[in-house]
């Protein structure tokens, strides 16, 4: 190479650059960085693209590098990819590994890596990666649990469907609903299921369907992928959109062991759009069974409640029977004690009145008697007092009866005058008398009254 | 007699037998009385036979209807 010269031709100092690299560069090496500007490119025979590198924060572009997959190149790398564990392919924005040779293009003046092969397990364990950083994050805000606690519809006919339309998904789904006979209403919402649109596409797929009357819950499905083309469901958007609406989500992406986020944060999942729709027709078949056995419960406690009505009735028929009869009898019995009541004390009562009538009959006879006795004495008495008080028996006894001249009877020595002429009766005869003396006191023999 | 309740008749002659029974009946009055319980009595008694047979009529029917 020579300096002198001053100055070099630009294929020259290309062509030395080259050289430089090669090198520099004696090896292939493995670089890792995201795909940008391959699928507009990927149909070419050469698929010319970038790899770019991102800072973690801000997500901003902090190193970019062309890269070329030969048409030679790229069945042995579709072979590589097409037998990794977890099939994918290449496309913007995923994280690769590729084993380049860098080259310098000297008519483009460019650097750029040829790509000779592909270690996909790189790209596998960075999806992983983000998605167990992803699940740990939306876990530790509760996230998933929140469609989860919504109340399922009991009879969820009403479906809001989040899938490509007439997709093989779509058909299967409608397919499984139909053969159940059931009547399901199925509002499909045609749906980007991959690709980078699909995230916002989704989100806002289930804000039109939560805000539809008809629709009970939501399914979002498409048919399974590779980890790489479901990965636009682990995604944190679809997530937090499943957490705030106000529909249970039932989903059906892909297989179980690859359990997208958009699975987790659903209320139930399902393997594919065949299992979401069995899955509901199981939910009607069993309300459905539900109901007859509580129909059938229902008609047992029924039948158990009319059978101990019926027993409780059958006893009251015969405890009514017997009170009453008791109720009667008893009646009877204070009738027929009222009869001999009857039949006895009247009789007693004319008794007593008659006794008491004999009573007052002797006690009036025993008063007659003494009254009379009592009578009779006192009118011999009487009788006798009247005898002794006759003139006749008085004149007998000695008594006399004087007069004086006019005729009145003399009854005080006031009355007399001396020399009085006084005519005197006795029992046999009468006499005249001429008053001599007048004595105060009965004394024949002195004490002259003068 | 003018038909009365049972329950009144009963006090009636509750009553009645009462005064009969305490000897509280003048004499005058106690052949009335005696009369006027023995109408109470007969129609007390004819009013629990009836009762009788209609209840016995009516645990006949419903037993029947409920074998």
């Amino acid at each position: 190479m020579l300096y002198d010269d001053s100055f070099l031709t630009v294929s020259q100092l290309n062509d030395f650059i080259k050289d430089v690299l090669q090198m520099g560069f004696p090896q292939r090496v493995w670089v890792c960085g995201e795909i940008q500007g391959y699928n507009r490119n990927k149909d070419k025979s050469h698929v010319f693209f970038e790899l770019c590198e991102k800072e973690l924060q801000s997500n901003k572009v902090v190193a970019r590098i062309g890269l070329v997959i030969f048409s030679g190149r790229k069945a042995a790398i579709n072979d590589i990819l097409d037998h990794a564990e977890n099939a994918f392919q290449l496309k913007d924005d995923i994280e690769v590994k590729f084993l380049c040779k860098v080259d310098f293009y000297p008519p483009h003046g460019a650097v750029r890596l040829i790509v000779e092969s592909i270690d996909p397990t790189y790209t596998l364990g960075k999806i992983a990666q983000e998605k167990q950083r992803l699940v740990a994050l939306l876990k530790k805000k509760g996230t998933f649990e929140r469609n989860k606690a919504l109340p399922f519809p009991v009879v969820p006919l009403g479906i809001g469907l989040i899938t490509a339309f007439d997709s093989a998904a779509y058909n299967d789904f409608m397919a499984e609903l139909a053969s159940s006979g059931y009547g399901f209403t199925v509002l499909c919402r045609n749906t980007l299921m991959q690709g980078k649109k699909a995230e916002k596409d989704v989100c806002q797929a289930l804000d039109t369907l939560q805000n539809l009357s008809e629709v009970d819950l939501i399914v979002i499905t498409r048919g399974g992928g590779s980890i790489a083309e479901l990965s636009c469901f682990d995604s944190q958007l679809i997530a937090e959109k499943i957490a705030e609406i106000k529909v249970p989500v039932v989903s059906g992406i892909g297989h179980e062991i690859n359990m997208t986020i958009t699975d987790m944060a659903a209320y139930a999942f399902q393997k594919t759009p065949t299992a979401v729709a069995r899955y509901l027709v199981e939910r009607i078949q069993d309300f459905l069974t539900g109901l007859n056995r509580r129909g059938q419960d229902l008609l047992g406690k029924a039948q158990d409640i009319i059978k101990e009505r019926e027993q409780k009735l059958t006893q009251s028929v015969q405890d009514l029977r017997q009170g009453v009869f008791y109720s009667l009898t008893c009646q009877k019995q204070e009738l027929t004690r009222f009869e001999k009541s009857l039949a006895l004390f009247p009789f007693r009562i004319l008794k007593r009145s008659a006794e008491n009538i004999q009573s007052q009959q002797k006690a009036l006879g025993a008063g007659a008697d003494a009254f009379l006795k009592n009578a009779g004495a006192r009118l011999k008495h009487c009788r006798t007092i009247v005898e002794l008080a006759r003139p006749e028996n008085l004149f007998r006894k000695g008594f006399s009866l004087t007069r004086l001249p006019d005729g009145s009877v003399l009854k005080s020595i006031e009355q007399l005058q001396s020399q009085d002429i006084v005519r005197t009766k006795l029992l046999d005869g009468c006499f005249e008398s001429r008053v001599n003396h007048i004595y105060k006191e009965e004394s024949l023999e002195g004490d002259q009254v003068q | 007699m003018k038909e009365i309740k049972y329950s009144k008749a009963i006090e009636k002659l509750d009553e009645v037998i009462h005064k009969i029974e305490q000897e509280d009946v003048d004499v005058d009055e106690l052949s009335l009385r005696v009369k006027e319980a023995v109408q109470l009595i007969e129609m007390c008694r004819s009013k629990i036979e009836k009762a009788d047979l209609e209840v016995k009529q009516i645990v006949q029917t419903f037993q029947s209807q409920d074998g």
